[in-house]
């Protein structure tokens, strides 16, 4: 085993120590992630869960990023407290370095890594033996492909339309 | 041209919880919470009897003119956490309605009534009573002439079509699925609300009946917890919800009432009695929830348009029983409807490899498992807690027993696919490739690591947590709904079921909620 991938995997646990007390310690208070936060961390995101899916110029592409942040904004607010308590933990994890040393081993943030990074942390998260990297993984994938697609903008490369009623009031 | 959509009538009783910005007072004989399959009955019922109704749903009033056949507004309004629900470690996906109809208001129509095998082995194990006077037959055929069920000859969708055809090349059986549907246009889009009040659903059959009769229906208001002393229930704490679905604390709702039934759903009617701290010496208040675990296998097929069409109009048993009722666990063969969120959220994977599958959308051909759980030592379904919030979390442990019958169905489905025509089939399981051929389907899904996040897992169908029987030892309520410590508190929706069912279960809630009430009603 390379020394590097042993050293992360000691990290990782201690990090999933951390992020496991925050995510199940509900009577913590909700910690301080701002809205900005959680949008920049969602438009790293975004092209990694939609690659081949984004279409268009470079402006396209950026509008489709920039609704799909949207629409997952809009969907945590309709959520439960407690679930809107886990992923504010998540997003608060995910804005910081610490993640991101315990899947690449770099200090860096999320939000500075580039596109091929960004691409490969996905993947370590999806492959983690941790649970909650697991879910966390499963979280993002989820919640950015169902707000990309629930867009009638986005229909076409499915040819997908819905039916045209003439309902009689 | 289309008949249009009935609205909400001026002349009913009807407060919108977010439309409440003052505490207040309300008394009714009976109260109901929840107007799904169990609530609407129950609603229509007693109104007829004369009784004075007021019915509490969680969730908004929206009618067919809200149903844009958009999933954008129809998961945010009409179904639980917008269609994200997940068992405690975040391993399935729930989904259930939250609107003025409940599940009845986005289910897909199918009615099937409680198999045989489910009813011997409930009146076996926890000696529910269901022979002779409380035979359940004639009430489902009283469900059936009130819901318009009967079974949907058109010509199944191509989505459907590959399921039968291909139990028709193996030998398997499979039936035609009966519907509650009125003057239904073959759409496709039942699951978002049906523009067109074809769908025979508690929204647009027994709300209305009862509301036309004087009832009361709070929408949109949030039932913390029942006040109790002395065995009895005396008044329900609420809440009016905002916009965003939350409830507001600063604005209660007292409720008061002689009778109160509960029928918010097998996740929320336990979570009510948790928060209520209701007496519960057999300790299974909350426990033994079930869900029809379902497994998805994708394939691909020329023109499926999966989108269009009944959503589900045939069904396969050929599995479901086969190894008796407590042996390895059944499945049953079910399809979805095939739209752009529901489907592209729960294949695998992301990127590419996942925009490629979407590109083919039109192609695709969903098979859908549905595991029989809560027959077997090993399957005892899940448990139904409290966060820190009072909001319930449903904690579902996955083991050898379910994942077994999970190989068995990706076996099973992808059999099928092939048998039916498809070119190619994937498992909805992180790890699976696109295979060709039924003998490279084989050796992938036996070689398949099986466990939680990588394998997709789904259900609509939660059950139990309040299990019905005549032991007060084993049981929650007796075997007409009633509570065993609690007398004026009667339990009428899919959480008495003491298993899953091996069927979809609108049809079963109809026809014990009908005999149930009418047991009520003769006091």
């Amino acid at each position: 085993m390379e020394r590097r991938h042993f050293l992360g995997i000691g990290i990782a646990t201690g990090f999933s120590l951390i992020l496991g007390r925050c995510v199940y310690d509900q009577h913590q208070a909700f910690p301080d992630v701002t809205i900005a936060q959680k949008e920049a961390v969602l438009a790293a995101c975004v092209p990694i869960f939609l690659d081949g899916a984004l279409k268009g110029n470079a402006a396209q592409k950026q509008k489709a990023i920039r609704r799909t942040v949207q629409g997952c904004i809009a969907f945590i607010n309709d959520l439960p407290k407690g679930t809107q308590l886990e992923l504010d933990q998540l997003f608060e994890q995910l804005s910081g370095q610490l993640i991101i040393f315990a899947t690449l081993g770099q200090w860096q943030y999320l939000t500075h890594l580039p596109l091929s990074y960004r691409a490969k942390w996905v993947e370590a998260l999806r492959h983690h033996g941790i649970t909650l990297l697991r879910q966390a993984y499963e979280g993002l994938r989820e919640m950015i492909i169902a707000a990309y697609y629930v867009h009638p903008e986005h229909w076409s490369a499915l040819q997908y339309q819905k039916p045209q009623l003439g309902i009689q009031e | 041209m289309i008949q249009g959509p009935i609205n909400i009538h001026p002349d009913w009783e009807h407060i919108d919880g977010r439309l409440v910005f003052s505490p207040q007072t309300f008394e009714a004989d009976i109260v109901i919470i929840g107007t799904g399959a169990g609530g609407g009955v129950a609603a229509e019922e007693l109104c007829k009897a004369g009784l004075s109704v007021l019915l509490v749903e969680m969730g908004p009033f929206k009618t067919a003119k809200d149903f844009t056949m958009e999933e954008r507004t129809a998961y945010p309004d009409l179904y639980q956490e917008a269609a994200a629900r997940k068992t405690k470690d975040k391993a399935i996906s729930i989904f259930q309605g939250r609107c003025v109809g409940g599940s009845t208001t986005v289910n897909w129509t199918t009615s099937i009534r409680t198999p045989k095998p489910t009813q011997q082995f409930w009146a076996e194990r926890f000696a529910v009573k269901l022979e002779g006077k409380d035979d359940l037959t004639p009430y489902f055929q009283k469900a059936e002439k009130r819901l318009n069920i009967s079974p949907w000859h058109v010509p199944p969708n191509p989505n459907n079509a590959a399921l039968r055809d291909g139990c028709i090349k193996l030998g398997w059986e499979y039936t035609v699925i009966a519907r509650n549907v009125k003057g239904c246009a073959n759409l496709g889009y039942c699951g978002m609300g049906c523009p067109m009040n074809a769908k025979q659903s508690m929204l647009v059959t027994t709300i209305p009946e009862a509301l036309n009769l004087g009832a009361t229906l709070l929408s949109s208001v949030y039932v913390e917890k029942a006040v109790h002393q002395h065995g009895k229930i005396t008044s329900l704490t609420c809440y009016a919800m905002d916009q965003n679905h939350q409830p507001q604390s600063d604005i209660p709702l007292k409720i008061h009432a002689k009778q109160f039934i509960f029928a918010a759903g097998s996740i929320g009617t336990p979570a009510i009695m948790l928060r209520s701290n209701l007496p519960d010496p057999s300790g299974r208040l909350g426990k033994h929830t079930y869900l029809h675990p379902v497994v998805i296998s994708g394939g691909f097929m020329k023109d499926i348009h999966g989108h269009s069409g009944a959503p589900q109009s045939i069904y396969s048993d050929e599995f479901v029983w086969k190894h008796g009722a407590d042996g390895p666990i059944g499945y049953k063969l079910e399809v979805p409807p095939i739209h752009p969120v529901l489907i592209g959220s729960k294949l695998s994977g992301y990127g590419q490899p996942h925009a490629d599958i979407m590109h083919r959308f039109n192609d695709l051909q969903i098979m859908l498992a549905l595991l029989r759980d809560g027959f077997h030592p090993d399957s005892q379904g899940g448990t139904v807690r409290l966060n820190d919030y009072g909001e319930p979390i449903l904690d579902y442990p996955l083991n050898d027993y379910l994942w077994n019958g999970i190989r068995r169905a990706f076996l099973t489905m992808a059999e099928l696919q092939f048998a039916s025509g498809a070119k190619a089939v994937f498992p909805a399981h992180d790890d699976a490739k696109q295979v060709k051929t039924w003998s490279a389907a084989q050796s992938m899904i036996e070689d398949l690591l099986l466990e939680a996040y990588r394998t997709v897992i789904c259900s609509a169908h939660v059950m139990g947590g309040c299990n019905m029987g005549e032991d007060p030892a084993n049981s929650v309520v007796n075997s007409y709904g009633q509570h065993h410590q609690i007398e004026n508190l009667y339990v009428f929706d899919g959480s008495v079921f003491p298993t899953s069912l091996g069927a979809n279960p609108q049809l079963s809630i109809y026809g014990l909620v009908y005999r149930n009430v009418a047991r009520l009603l003769a006091g």
